[in-house]
């Protein structure tokens, strides 16, 4: 049946087809042997089957608690002139200052916990700053969304119980800002 | 339109065409996470295939607009999103190569004690096991590009842009990742029913 066609469409032609991805005029000649090539019809509506699968698949929520948390990425890498608990170290680092002892500089998966405990400061210090969050001073080094080695957060936490300013905060371990570049 | 009227926009699309130096105002971070936060999940729900790394991915890439946003320059803000989201997966998935390659112990980075949430609970019953299954049964790259067509509905050559190749490459990717997926469903079926025969 299909030996009759002796140019099936190449891998490429068919998924462009599919996505309509073609130009009007290799559409129409690629349309036209579709309807003729069980072949290519086969492969089509192969293709046509994953896709509408995936479309038509529900799709997941994000959860209520980690809308929580990114609402509160502002709070968890401040504004670090302007709040209390947070200063800027000797490189020029944020460092914020806070309750508990995890530290969590080094971890790309740090949750908001600790954000959380600030988190009467957030409503408050974001409705001062959140028209305007690109104010923060910290490097912006993402924009293209490439990641490179240096994709450990340019803001370092530090632990240190109540103690704002850094002069104060000199006495307690330094690796962790120094370890992130 | 006169220069002052292009002064007066928030809109990025007119913003292209001026000679005036216009200052992009972002939006406000809520208004960020609000519009465009299930949209990255889902995307990154679809990439990762189960809920605990969708939800380090969400962040990682929210972490990331929110550093860089100062230094966003108007043009696609959902285009940026999901070049972020699919470089922090493919990212997370490089590193879990490295650590077993390492031999390490898998999951070393897990955070204990997280408890599944009502919504994972949603999730495992309605998200079509068998598709996600399927889906993450593909190579990373090829079910990178396949979401990114089928998921997110973006163009061959913005999938191109996002992850980085030539469009000749984002056709056989998608193609050998549809071929693969409709194969993964078949012997999946055919699994359950000669399950189900079996136990008859």
């Amino acid at each position: 049946m299909t030996g009759f066609f002796e140019d099936h469409l190449n891998l490429d032609a068919i998924v462009a087809y599919v996505d309509g991805e073609l130009s009007l005029v290799a559409y129409q000649r690629a349309a036209a042997h579709v309807t003729q090539c069980a072949t290519c019809a086969a492969d089509v509506a192969e293709q046509m089957f994953a896709r509408d699968w995936l479309r038509s698949a529900p799709s997941p929520r994000m959860p209520g608690s980690l809308e929580r948390s990114l609402f509160s990425i502002p709070v968890a890498m401040p504004l670090a002139a302007h709040h209390p608990g947070v200063a800027i170290d000797s490189r020029g680092h944020a460092v914020r200052v806070t309750h508990g002892g995890r530290e969590v500089t080094r971890s790309r998966r740090f949750r908001f916990g600790a954000g959380a405990l600030v988190a009467g400061i957030a409503v408050g210090a974001f409705a001062t700053t959140g028209s305007s969050p690109s104010d923060a001073p910290v490097p912006a080094t993402d924009v293209s969304g490439t990641i490179g080695p240096a994709s450990v957060a340019p803001v370092s936490y530090q632990i240190a119980p109540g103690v704002p300013s850094e002069s104060a905060t000199s006495g307690w371990p330094t690796t962790s800002v120094q370890g992130t570049r | 339109m006169s220069a002052l009227s292009i002064l007066g926009s928030n809109d990025p699309s007119i913003l292209d065409n001026s000679d005036q130096q216009v200052v992009w105002t972002p939006p406000t971070w809520g208004d960020i996470v609000r519009d465009h936060g299930d949209r990255v999940y889902r995307l990154a729900y679809r990439l990762a295939g189960n809920q605990h790394d969708a939800e380090d991915i969400t962040q990682e890439t929210f972490i990331r607009v929110f550093r860089s946003l100062d230094s966003f320059k108007p043009g696609s803000f959902e285009g940026w999103l999901h070049r972020i989201t699919t470089n922090v997966f493919l990212d997370m998935v490089r590193r879990r190569q490295r650590i077993r390659m390492e031999s390490l112990p898998e999951e070393t980075d897990r955070i204990a004690g997280r408890e599944p949430s009502p919504e994972a609970a949603w999730d495992a019953a309605n998200l079509d096991p068998d598709l996600q299954a399927a889906l993450d049964d593909l190579i990373p790259e090829f079910r990178a590009a396949l979401v990114l067509c089928d998921v997110e509905g973006l163009s061959y050559e913005e999938i191109g842009q996002t992850l980085g190749v030539k469009l000749g490459t984002v056709r056989s990717r998608i193609h050998r990742a549809r071929q693969a997926l409709r194969t993964g469903l078949e012997s999946r079926r055919f699994m359950r029913l000669g399950l189900a025969g079996g136990m008859a």
